[in-house]
């Protein structure tokens, strides 16, 4: 949320940008701010946009033309083409499908199984690499589920780069297209994928997959690269693009699959709490600081790291104020804590990663912070009040003067490292204010 | 005849492009090219790879138009976040090479030589300063201040509220002061 000094700068900025106010009007009226505003108005009114810069004509109209031709050579790709198919009537859409399903069928008999087999190993320019495609296409219309069809198409994306890094010398008029089906094939499987999540699976499994399979394809792209004549490589440069662009986007992905496993695990956790099963919440709320854990991992692999600890925030919030709107009392203070531990850890988190520190190590600070800190209060304060935050904030103090001494030398929470602990406390005479042992 | 607002041309050439109308999609092409080179200009400062990207996000486009949501940003403004992720990945692949050859010319206010070097100098710093700062505070300095959009329509595009736009923009800019503060000094 923002506060009155962000306000007072978006206004200042865009008082003085339409004239309405000078610098100093601005400073004068808010005398206490002017050393914070002042070098901030100055950088902002700085940033000027460019002189206009125009892309040349030739320019515009062969991009034009490219894309034209992109856009019709993948047709098939594009959502005009589903709404197409969408917009028939129901019988219509019933008979083109029973249509498609004997076309292939017929297709895969005539050919006969000892062909399909032998067509697996086909290249481009061969003559059994229709039926391989032909194959595919047919997987592809098998697979019902979205998670089948991800998998599907991960498959055949691998495919074209195992071709591709098979194909013949004599053969290379075949990268380009080769290449573009590989892109074209690894985005409809983040697709569905994404469709997955969207639609309240379980997508974390998947995506693992494709995490996996798609830092394969970065070293196979990265040796065919080393291999093709010179000719070829700006397609394999493109694919390798490519292929790092889609991992980028996998790994989005996951940490939002992980976001929404812990979103729906919340949303059990109510229900137990509803049926008065408190072993089964205290369980699954274990669960949760999992799948927290896991989403922070996959988050730290991608370059969005701040939006995505934004969204979980957001997420988060919305189910437990849902969740804690209905259930029984004996149930709210275990999940006020893990409310509190989830924003005050995001919170944390953010502002490790504003000062360049990896969020991983940034979560799990946290967590033994975090660990560190719950026995002291437990049943003595109420989670988030004032007295809680100050006992927080004072036994933040203590504990960044303890963690220089032991960092990179002990394992947080081993023997070594509470006995350090322990003795630390017993120095500072801190006893009083940390009663019980660091982990218990 | 009733005129037909530009809004609404572009919201039925959304629409027929989004039905697999190509044609349409050249139209809306036609429509924002310019702003989106000049968006990608300013970031990279080099007319070839300017070129290359202006092309991938109009392609990038076509094949994400039907998870593109009317959310009360323009259609611009979805092109341009596609340039963002666009030019961060050209960066990451460089290695986050920043030799920038910066293209702001000086302002016209500028007249004398020694005028002119130093408002480019001073564009330069600033230019590289907003290149080191995180993705998504570039996207908001870069949409607020250069392509001049409003917080409602970055907030739209963002999925986030005016204030938390407002917050990051702040926060940019108090990092873009670090960053010179620490190159001056």
């Amino acid at each position: 949320m923002a506060t009155k000094k962000e306000e007072i700068l978006a206004q200042c900025i865009a008082d003085v940008k339409a004239g309405r106010a000078s610098v100093e009007d601005c400073l004068a009226k808010y005398p206490r701010l002017r050393k914070e505003l002042e070098p901030l108005l100055k950088i902002a009114l700085a940033i000027e946009p460019p002189p206009e810069v125009s892309p040349s004509p030739t320019f515009k109209a062969r991009a034009r033309a490219r894309l034209l031709a992109q856009i019709h050579a993948q047709r098939p790709v594009t959502k005009g083409r589903r709404l197409r198919y969408i917009s028939w009537t129901p019988r219509e859409r019933r008979f083109s499908m029973v249509a498609i399903v004997i076309a292939i069928i017929v297709a895969l008999a005539a050919i006969g199984g000892g062909t399909v087999y032998a067509s697996q190993d086909a290249l481009p320019g061969d003559v059994l690499y229709p039926v391989k495609t032909t194959i595919e296409d047919a997987r592809l219309f098998f697979a019902f589920s979205d998670e089948a069809k991800a998998g599907t198409y991960l498959a055949i994306a691998g495919t074209r780069l195992d071709e591709l890094s098979r194909l013949p010398e004599d053969r290379s008029r075949f990268v380009e297209r080769l290449m573009e089906r590989y892109r074209y094939n690894l985005e409809r499987g983040l697709d569905f994928a994404e469709q997955r999540i969207e639609q309240g699976g379980n997508a974390s499994g998947l995506l693992a997959r494709f995490q996996e399979r798609l830092a394969h394809h970065q070293e196979v792209l990265q040796t065919v690269y080393e291999q093709v004549p010179e000719e070829a490589q700006p397609a394999i440069e493109h694919a390798i693009n490519v292929s790092g662009q889609g991992l980028e986007r996998a790994n989005r992905l996951r940490a939002r699959a992980h976001l929404e496993n812990a979103a729906q695990r919340l949303a059990r956790v109510s229900e137990m709490a509803q049926a008065g099963r408190m072993d089964e919440v205290i369980e699954l709320l274990g669960e949760y600081d999992e799948d927290l854990a896991s989403f922070v991992e996959a988050a730290s692999e991608t370059g969005d790291v701040e939006l995505l600890l934004e969204l979980a925030c957001e997420r988060l919030d919305l189910v437990f104020v849902d969740v804690l709107a209905i259930v029984p009392d004996e149930a709210r203070s275990a999940i006020e804590d893990a409310r509190l531990k989830t924003m005050k850890g995001f919170d944390e988190a953010t502002e490790a990663v504003d000062r360049g520190q990896d969020l991983k190590d940034a979560w799990q600070e946290f967590e033994v912070e975090w660990e560190e800190f719950m026995p002291q209060w437990e049943g003595e304060m109420e989670p988030g009040s004032e007295e809680w935050q100050n006992a927080w904030q004072e036994f933040e103090v203590e504990w960044e003067k303890f963690r220089p001494q032991w960092e990179g030398e002990m394992e947080p929470g081993s023997e070594e490292w509470r006995d350090a602990w322990q003795e630390f406390k017993t120095e500072r005479g801190h006893s009083q204010l940390v009663p019980t042992p660091p982990i218990p | 005849m009733e005129q037909i607002e530009p809004a609404e041309i572009e919201a039925l050439l959304i629409e027929q492009a989004a039905k697999g109308d190509a044609q349409s999609f050249a139209r809306l092409y036609d429509l924002h090219v310019d702003r989106v080179y000049r968006h990608i200009f300013y970031r990279v400062s080099d007319i070839g790879v300017a070129e290359d990207l202006t092309q991938e996000v109009f392609l990038k486009g076509w094949q994400a138009l039907h998870r593109y949501k009317r959310t009360g940003s323009p259609f611009v403004a979805w092109l341009l976040t596609i340039a963002h992720n666009l030019v961060i990945d050209h960066y990451r692949a460089r290695k986050r090479e920043t030799s920038l050859e910066p293209s702001i010319l000086p302002s016209d206010s500028a007249t004398t030589p020694q005028q002119i070097a130093e408002v480019r100098w001073e564009q330069r710093e600033l230019e590289r300063a907003i290149m080191q700062l995180r993705p998504e505070q570039q996207l908001v300095i870069v949409l607020r201040f250069i392509d001049g959009f409003e917080y409602s329509e970055i907030a739209a595009l963002l999925r986030k509220s005016e204030g938390a736009v407002r917050v990051i923009q702040h926060r940019a800019l108090k990092e873009l002061r670090r960053i010179l503060g620490k190159e001056i000094g």
